[in-house]
This record gives structure tokens, sequence and C-alpha cells, in this order.
């Protein structure tokens, strides 16, 4: 089986379906959306997307984390 | 949904997740396929319901499934009976011309006596009569010079008014 975390997928899925059918996007956009969250997951080491927070994604960006004030 | 004698594999998309009745609407296939899939080693995220199925995973999973393609030798034509490709049955072949440069090899197969067709050009023809027995045939005749009527009028028909 490939690599995942089996929360991760239902929340991904939750937020697919908002897209397509609240936010009115396109298949391909939401395609688009999902190899985007893909590519932050296999960079982010397939955490939990609960506790997501600003450092991992200045992190995935390759932004400098700022020192704590 | 398309008849398709195989699943698409190619209608999977590797970053979405699936139920087993997405599956089924995805591929044209029933639910209890899927299902006979899932037992058959298709991994799954089962820890409740409804299961997902990962695309990456479904997609690898029709892969290792899917058989490889069978490429006919310079001499052979695909039997659709054996499913194979086959040598003509006694190295005899007839050679349908049906364009300047090329046209239908037509044989029978060596294991079951099917009638195999294969196009080939008019080059190819040249290497192929060192090996075959190959017999060239007449070009079919004009579509208008056709001796026999056609037998669909529909359009006659279609033209008489309802009353």
């Amino acid at each position: 089986m490939r690599k995942h975390h089996p929360e991760n997928e239902r929340i991904k899925r939750r937020y697919l379906t908002f897209l397509r059918e609240a936010k009115r996007l396109s298949v391909a956009s939401v395609d688009h959306a999902a190899a985007a969250i893909a590519a932050f997951e296999t960079a982010n080491g397939y955490r939990d997307l609960r506790k997501f927070d600003v450092e991992q994604a200045l992190k995935f960006k390759g932004t400098p984390i700022p020192p704590p004030e | 949904m398309a008849n398709r004698s195989r699943p698409n594999r190619r209608a999977v998309k590797l970053h979405r997740s699936y139920t087993v009745e997405e599956v089924s609407r995805e591929l044209g296939v029933a639910k209890g396929t899927v299902r006979r899939w899932l037992k058959g080693g298709l991994p799954a995220i089962s820890d409740r319901k409804p299961i997902l199925i990962l695309g990456g995973d479904l997609s690898d999973f029709l892969k290792a499934r899917a058989r490889p393609k069978t490429k006919c030798g310079p001499a052979e034509c695909f039997c659709f009976k054996c499913r194979a490709p086959r040598p003509p049955a006694a190295g005899m072949a007839d050679f349908i011309p049906l364009t300047p440069t090329g046209g239908n090899l037509r044989a029978l197969c060596d294991t079951c006596g099917t009638l195999m067709h294969r196009h080939v050009s008019s080059a190819q023809l040249e290497a192929l009569k060192a090996v075959l027995d190959v017999s060239i045939m007449e070009a079919s005749a004009d579509i208008r010079e056709r001796p026999s009527p056609r037998l669909n009028d529909h359009l006659e028909k279609g033209a008489q008014a309802h009353a």
C-alpha cells in the first residue's frame, strides 16, 4: 500500500468535495488541489493535517522560518 | 460508460480516494467486482466505513493485472480465436491490395484454422515473400460498380409524407 495517513485521506476527501460542490471548482482544478495537497503531505512526512501549523507550510515553501519574537 | 472488456486504469486519479461505489462508477464495473478485487489483494483504508481505496493503489493494482502486449513477428498474424500471434497455415497467405502503398494480408491460423488479417505495406510484402507463399489477389471493384444493389432503402421510406 502507498504511504498515507488514514485520517488525512478522509479530511482531504471532504475538502475536495467542498471545493467541487460548494466552491463550484472544475474537476481539473480540484485535481490540481489534490495534487498540491499530496505534494505537501509527502514533504511533511504524512503528518496529521489536524496538527497543521504555519511553520510546516513555511518549510514546505522553502521560506526561512523567522525567529520567535 | 463505455463497454470495455477490461477496466481503463487511466481513468483512475492518483491523488484521489474512492469508495467501492465510486470505483464501480468510474471504471464501469460492478460493485461486486471491486469487492472481489479487495479480497484479492487491493489495499484499502478500512478502519471505518466507507472503505476508501487510494487512486494510486488502484492504478498499481490494475497495472499488475494487465496482460502484457503481444507483438506479432514479421511473418505472423494475430489470431482472434487463439488470442495470440500465429504463423499462417502451411506458410500460405493472400495479399489483398487496398491502397497504392499497402493492403491486407489474409491467412489461416496454423493452430485453429481461423481467418486472420494483417495490414502490410508494399515494402513489407517484398520481405514477406521470402518467408511466405504470398498470392496477390485482385483489388475489390469500385463501390459504384457493385453488382448487388443496396438492401436498405430507409431514405426512400423517410421521404413518404404522413397523411
